[in-house]
């Protein structure tokens, strides 16, 4: 095999590798990524990238998240963006390093940025300081003239940080290890002195934090995995340089190095727990109820995410009091994400999902707002979409329309924007409007926020066809196993609406009905399935004569409320 | 080849006329240009900053034209008018009080048209040249990221006066000023390592302004004129949820109490009647000559149950500076009940001549109650202004006081009815209110984009004499003083 041959071999290789990895295995991560940005394209918005560090690397950097919108888009400009990296590091080894197989050395940094992108807080930003800073150098290496060289690495040096972000850091190292040169340790010395201390004098002009303007534009130590692994490429490759020809530096170690970065990277961020949670999440904002409850049927989410998720999805298809105890439920704590200092930006994020779909547009308003001022940057497009929906919903026009304004501001949410700016009047006819307003309350009280119980119960009381609230409360007592509040919420909310009984509220009802001794006639009142009360008897035959023997009745009875109420095990907190 | 010429002259000609309003291309409109801001008939102080505006309908051009008494500025843009800042200061600088007639012209599918002249009338009263505010995230009563800044109203210069980025987050409120002077100023910063910081003369104080005996921290505030001296109300705030539509947040006290701090001395003293559990009290104010204190007062009842027949009357009660003692008695200003609505936020005038309040319908926290409007007491005749002019259906709430009482600023949700912004209005020597205006920023469109609110306004003559990197210091090296 040529050489030539190898280098393509290996460039479809980075591009396939890259995006089957992130098309099929890490998808949602990207998604989300976009969800918590909002590229607006204003002047306003775009000249404020420079009043930060980084500001060309968190421009270019953010322009290209923008494009994590599209189904196979975020996979596709990683892709591209590895591509890019593979080809300058190359390029960079090739001209100032080494002239044996720099291709092979110049995949371990793909791999470390490969690898930090598994991480929910790495973004593109990282991957553009790095590549514009390779290309500056790339360019300074062409200037022959020792005094312009040295002039133009110094204007490198002193708006890097600027421009670049902490990828100005590794300008020294490259200056340092350079072949061919005589004197490297005054420029480099100078150099790295400039890019040290920059920062420290210029952070309170940024108002960071000494940690945040040295890290920028990551968020966090993890974001210079990329930059030290390229600099210990450097090292390596000054170490083998006085024997270029040796057979380690050739092939061997950076093999070596290669798996070595990338299982470190590997173990470093990738986060498949969370990509399963973001699934859910995901397919939920793009409104794929069917695809959430068959994610889940075919891996199983056992944490209060997986349940909120799959709660919701079974409410939306009027299955919620059918189904749930198929699927794991942490007691209530899977029905409703509290909104409160005590949890993380992303539960906060994901808790509007419920109140919208509930009808509380006050605690889905509060919640969205809540996710836009903690998500990372501060400004969310599924956030601004969500806040515009609710005060459309609330006939708040002016409110909904400074969010939608700002959409209408975006590439890839202009026509949701534009489209919903049509609706936004006084007499709009829109149907999800329509059904949208049926549900939400129609008089006022004051509640403490995360008395999550009373709000649905108000939301019930005010109309009681919403009939997914209804659902959440009765589910909600049946989870914390309050059969009285449940029995009197049934009572009071259900019963007159003359329903069928569905499959928990007819077990919960048995257990009530039989601990009351009710007549016969009492139990026909709420017209239970035959079937569910051959089954209770059943069940009852089973626990009594196993002596309670809880995995014979889980085989026969674990989906049922009598097995949950028996043997599930409440505890205070989140799961 | 002649011929060429000419075609090419014909159409440039054509290019042209089309290009510019000449007279016998333009349509008249009648009715005012849909301009933002609402810039439409106001008036202005001499030293404001350039009135930027921008079109909302989608223009292919614009040309507005300033016209003053001895000059004329034409401004061309595409959507945007941003007005060069020198001829604007020249313009209002030197023809002194004046009446400037702007005219838009706009250009849409290929028609020029001139819509109805507004005004903007100068005045030479002069406007506090500063307006610090707290830039805020809507979020009720939490925060992410929350900044104090300085910005100039005489152009578009602004400065970070604190950030809670270096501040471990810790929230910061209430930048309010003595005098409407930059050298006595504070500002509450909580946090583990936080204070109320007092800027006397540009030397930063931390003080925990909290005794063991306060029912919380010391809350909204005001420095006597002296500066030795500030009085606050110390509220347990609690935050509730509506359920009603648009109603989003209840911010009530479950108690409120009076104190005074004698910054000479670390001392705290209060009247028993002013800090016990039969009365909320909240939002005092020393008078204009430091001889009183006025403050809004309401009898208790038990919160959130009654919190729709909660109402806050206006008192007020001697103070003497010379011997730091609060009266025994006090007076009522306007009753609640007899007035129907719940006063908040009061201003007093510098000239001591007039009350600057909010109005809503019940309780204490106006900036979410959209029916919330100012209202203005002479209180030398008692007579009640209710600020037509001024109010808008949104919460309009959080004033303060030009030093020469012709102007004060505002924070209002008109816009969107979420984000506050600042508004400044005109009151005339006869005490007559005129339409307001919001500050002005070179791109006029930045409040569109903007997710923050413009929380606390407050004027000053001067800037303050410290800024972000003071406040990072002083949190983090600084000692917390104590009061006794």
């Amino acid at each position: 095999m040529n050489l030539k041959k190898t280098y393509w071999l290996t460039l479809i290789a980075i591009i396939g590798t890259a995006f089957l990895f992130f098309q099929f295995f890490y998808p949602y991560h990207l998604f989300f990524k976009e969800q918590i940005q909002l590229f607006l394209y204003t002047p306003g918005y775009l000249s404020s990238y420079f009043k930060k560090p980084a500001g060309l690397a968190c421009l270019s950097g953010d322009f290209l998240t923008q494009f994590f919108y599209l189904r196979g888009g975020g996979p596709l400009v990683l892709a591209l963006l590895f591509v890019t990296e593979w080809l300058l590091v190359g390029f960079v080894l090739k001209k100032g390093f080494l002239t044996k197989n720099p291709e092979l050395w110049a995949l371990i940094p793909v791999a470390a940025d490969f690898t930090s992108h598994l991480d929910l807080l790495y973004t593109p930003a990282n991957s553009m300081g790095f590549i514009l800073l390779l290309s500056f150098f790339l360019l300074l290496l062409i200037i022959s003239d020792k005094t312009f060289f040295l002039i133009s690495t110094l204007l490198v040096a002193v708006f890097g940080h600027w421009l670049l972000g902490n990828a100005v850091f590794l300008l020294p190292f490259l200056l340092f290890f350079r072949k061919d040169q005589k004197k490297p340790v005054f420029a480099s010395l100078l150099v790295l002195l400039i890019v040290l201390l920059l920062p420290f004098f210029t952070r309170l002009n940024y108002l960071l934090t000494l940690k945040q303007v040295y890290l920028y534009p990551a968020f966090n130590w993890k974001g210079f995995f990329l930059p030290v692994t390229f600099v210990m490429v450097l090292i390596f490759l000054k170490i083998f340089s006085v024997n270029q020809n040796h057979k380690a530096a050739r092939s061997f170690v950076p093999i070596c190095l290669l798996l070595l970065v990338t299982a470190g990277g590997f173990r470093m961020n990738a986060a498949f727990g969370l990509e399963k949670i973001l699934a859910l999440d995901s397919e939920t904002y793009f409104g794929n109820t069917e695809k959430i409850l068959k994610l889940v049927e075919k891996k199983p989410v056992r944490n209060r995410f997986g349940s909120y998720y799959t709660n919701m999805a079974l409410a939306q298809n009027g299955e919620l009091p059918e189904k749930l105890l198929e699927f794991y439920q942490p007691a209530a704590h899977g029905l409703i994400l509290p909104v409160s200092q005590y949890e993380s930006w992303k539960t906060i994020l994901f808790s509007n999902e419920l109140f919208y779909l509930l009808g509380d547009m006050n605690l889905a308003q509060h919640s969205a707002m809540l996710g836009n001022t903690f998500s990372p940057y501060n400004r969310s497009s599924r956030m601004m979409k969500r806040l515009a929906e609710v005060n459309m919903v609330n006939e708040d026009y002016p409110g909904a329309e400074k969010f939608l304004r700002m959409l209408e501001e975006t590439l890839f949410h202009k026509k949701w924007a534009e489209q919903r700016l049509t609706e936004n009047h006084p007499g709009s006819q829109s149907r999800w409007l329509t059904e949208k307003r049926k549900q939400i309350a129609h008089t006022d009280t004051i509640r403490n926020s995360l008395d999550y119980v009373q709000s649905v119960e108000f939301l019930v009381r005010q109309n009681p066809g919403n009939r997914i609230a209804l659902d959440y409360l009765l589910c909600s007592h049946l989870l914390n196993k309050n059969l009285a509040a449940f029995k009197a919420a049934y009572d009071h909310y259900a019963k007159p609406l003359n329903l069928s009984v569905q499959k928990v509220y007819g077990e919960a009802l048995l257990i009530i009905l039989f601990r009351a001794e009710a007549s016969e006639t009492n139990i026909r009142e709420y017209n239970i399935h035959p079937e569910i009360l051959k089954d209770f008897l059943n069940y009852t035959r089973n626990f009594e004569q196993t002596k309670a023997g809880m995995q014979r009745l889980k085989d026969k009875f674990g989906t049922s409320y009598w097995y949950y109420y028996h043997f599930a095990s409440i505890k205070e907190g989140k799961e | 080849m002649k011929n060429t010429l000419l075609t090419y002259c014909f159409f440039a000609l054509v290019v042209l006329y089309s290009c510019s309003p000449m007279s016998q291309n333009v349509q008249v409109n009648e009715e005012y240009p849909d301009i933002y801001p609402d810039y439409i008939d106001i008036t202005i102080p001499e030293n404001i900053a350039p009135l930027n505006f921008l079109l909302r309908d989608s223009v292919e051009k614009v040309i507005a034209a300033i016209k003053g008494e001895n000059q004329e500025i034409t401004v061309k843009g595409k959507q945007k008018v941003q007005i060069p800042e020198k001829q604007w200061n020249r313009m209002l600088l030197k023809n002194g009080e004046q009446n400037l007639e702007v005219t838009v012209t706009t250009l849409k599918n290929g028609q020029w048209t001139r819509f109805r002249p507004f005004n903007w009338k100068v005045k030479q009263n002069r406007i506090d040249g500063y307006l610090s505010y707290r830039l805020i995230e809507p979020g009720y009563e939490v925060w992410n990221k929350i900044q104090l800044v300085e910005r100039s109203i005489e152009s578009f210069d602004e400065r970070m006066l604190a950030d809670n980025n270096l501040t471990e987050g810790s929230c910061m409120n209430c930048h309010i000023y003595g005098n409407q002077d930059g050298s006595l100023s504070l500002f509450h910063l909580r946090g583990p390592r936080g204070g109320t910081v007092l800027n006397r003369n540009g030397e930063l104080r931390k003080i925990n302004t909290r005794n063991s005996e306060m029912v919380a921290n010391a809350t909204y505030g005001n420095i006597h004129p002296s500066g030795r001296y500030a009085v606050f109300s110390s509220n347990v705030v609690i935050p509730g949820f509506h359920t009603y539509r648009s109603e989003r947040l209840e911010v009530y006290d479950k108690a409120s109490d009076l104190i005074v701090i004698d910054f000479d001395k670390n001392e705290i003293s209060t009247q028993s009647f002013l800090s016990d559990t039969t009365a909320y009290e909240t939002f005092p104010v020393f008078s204009a000559g430091g001889d009183r204190i006025y403050f809004c007062s309401a009898p208790y009842k038990p919160v959130p149950d009654s919190i729709r027949s909660l109402r806050y009357s206006i008192h007020r009660v001697a103070f003497d500076p010379k011997t730091n003692t609060l009266g025994t008695k006090t007076d009522t200003l306007w009753d609640a009940e007899q007035m129907n609505g719940s006063a908040s936020h009061l201003k007093i005038s510098p000239d001591g001549k007039y009350l600057l309040y909010t109005v809503a319908e019940y309780g204490t926290f106006p900036i979410w109650h959209r029916e919330a409007d100012l209202e203005m007491m002479n209180l030398e005749t008692g007579a009640i202004d209710h600020l037509e002019m001024v109010n808008d259906t949104c919460s309009d709430t959080y004033h303060s006081w030009s030093s020469n009482s012709r102007w004060f600023v505002f924070a209002s949700k008109r816009d969107d009815g979420i984000y506050g912004k600042p508004y400044f209005a005109y009151v005339d020597e006869n005490g007559k209110a005129y339409k307001p205006f919001v500050l002005p920023q070179r791109d006029p469109a930045m409040y569109d984009f903007m997710l923050k609110s413009f929380n606390i306004p407050e004027l000053s003559k001067s800037p303050v004499p410290f800024d972000a990197m003071d406040i990072e210091k002083l949190y983090n090296n600084a000692n917390t003083e104590t009061v006794n």
